[in-house]
């Protein structure tokens, strides 16, 4: 009986230790399963203290994972920002999150989503970068590195 | 036929080669309406860095490029004015020097003139950065069909957006509007806009 309960309890251990991978894959962090590709701003214009940052996310998962915030130490504030064109006119809305459907990619571009900086502590220099964080509903977080180009728009 | 039917057929027949001739002469001295769309545009008078602006007396003689929006936009306003450079910088030198990029910020309440002079200068250089009192804007902007709505955000550090339209007007010498590029026309159309402009006016 005594051999009995100690190989129950070998196998509760080994389940308690090898078992902790199968549980995490199936629910892994959105950070984990969120690609932040070719994050990007674009150099601060004289007199304008506000920025937007830009970038792919590619949710390479199975699930659906949410963006709900973002946060870095170069604005005053940093918020999730969406625009929507409808007959010809533009309207920037604050998001209260973006959805990135399981095994696809969501643009954050000009003209549709972007992560807006708000209050700029100092204008955004072309050839510089600054730390920008994703947070995500599950409160995991991505640290991305934002490099900041220059304002020409290629033809 | 009789002849008083016969009178009567030739006095017609004067009076209907008479009616004729009096509606091509009409047509051929019809005053021509300036070419363009002339149902939209028009004169403006605003404010620069430098003093006050006048379409007709100091940008007269040029084709102007004119863009509605304002400085905080981060994202929609910055692609059209840098779509506008772009093509700006596909015309030769020479071109180019035929050609006024104008910005105005409909929102004076945050952009005055020295920041638009900067902020427009930093697109292209030359371009002019302009603006006026809300009233003054909002004549203007009627009158060019450019839309632009004030509208709070409660939850956002940014405490009011403006909603808006986004072309970019090509205007002839003549001062009167030659096309509109709406949101997102590529640079090569927009410089094909102004040239046909430059030719045309
Ligand atoms: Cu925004």
């Amino acid at each position: 009986m005594a051999a009995f309960m100690k190989t129950i309890f070998g196998v509760f251990i080994f389940s308690l230790v090898f078992g902790l991978f199968p549980v995490r894959a199936a629910g892994q962090s959105s950070a984990d399963m969120v690609d932040v590709v070719t994050p990007y701003a674009r150099a601060s214009l004289p007199g304008v203290s506000m920025g937007a940052a830009f970038m792919a996310l590619k949710n390479n998962s199975g699930e659906h994972h949410y963006l709900v915030s973002a946060e870095s130490p170069v604005a005053a504030a940093t918020e999730i920002h969406g625009h929507v064109m409808a007959d010809g006119i533009m309207r920037m809305r604050k998001m209260v999150g973006i959805d990135l459907d399981a095994g696809h990619t969501r643009l954050l571009q000009p003209g549709g989503f972007h992560v807006m900086l708000i209050g700029l502590k100092q204008p955004l220099q072309q050839g510089q970068s600054f730390p920008l964080e994703l947070i995500y509903r599950d409160g995991s977080r991505d640290k991305v590195t934002v490099p900041v180009i220059g304002r020409n728009i290629p033809e | 036929m009789t002849k008083k039917q016969f009178v009567w057929l030739g006095m017609i027949a004067v009076m209907s080669l008479s009616a004729g001739l009096l509606v091509s002469w009409l047509a051929s001295n019809r005053i021509e309406p300036p070419k363009g769309i002339t149902s939209i545009g028009g004169d403006f008078t605003l404010q620069s860095s430098q003093g006050t602006v006048s379409l007709s007396r100091d940008l007269g003689g040029r084709v102007v490029a004119l863009y509605f929006g304002f400085a905080s936009c981060p994202d929609v306003c910055p692609t059209s004015l840098g779509i506008m450079a772009a093509a700006l910088r596909q015309l030769s030198d020479e071109q180019q020097q035929q050609v006024q990029p104008v910005f105005v910020s409909v929102d004076p309440e945050r952009d005055d003139v020295e920041k638009l002079s900067l902020y427009a200068d930093a697109f292209y250089p030359g371009m002019l950065g302009l603006t006026a009192d809300s009233e003054v804007i909002r004549d203007v902007a009627w009158r060019y069909r450019a839309i632009y709505k004030k509208v709070p955000l409660e939850d956002s550090a940014i405490g009011y957006t403006i909603d808006h339209s986004s072309i970019i007007y090509v205007i002839g010498r003549n001062g009167v509007i030659q096309s509109l590029a709406q949101h997102g026309t590529a640079p090569a159309e927009v410089a094909a806009k102004i040239q046909a402009a430059l030719l045309s006016t």
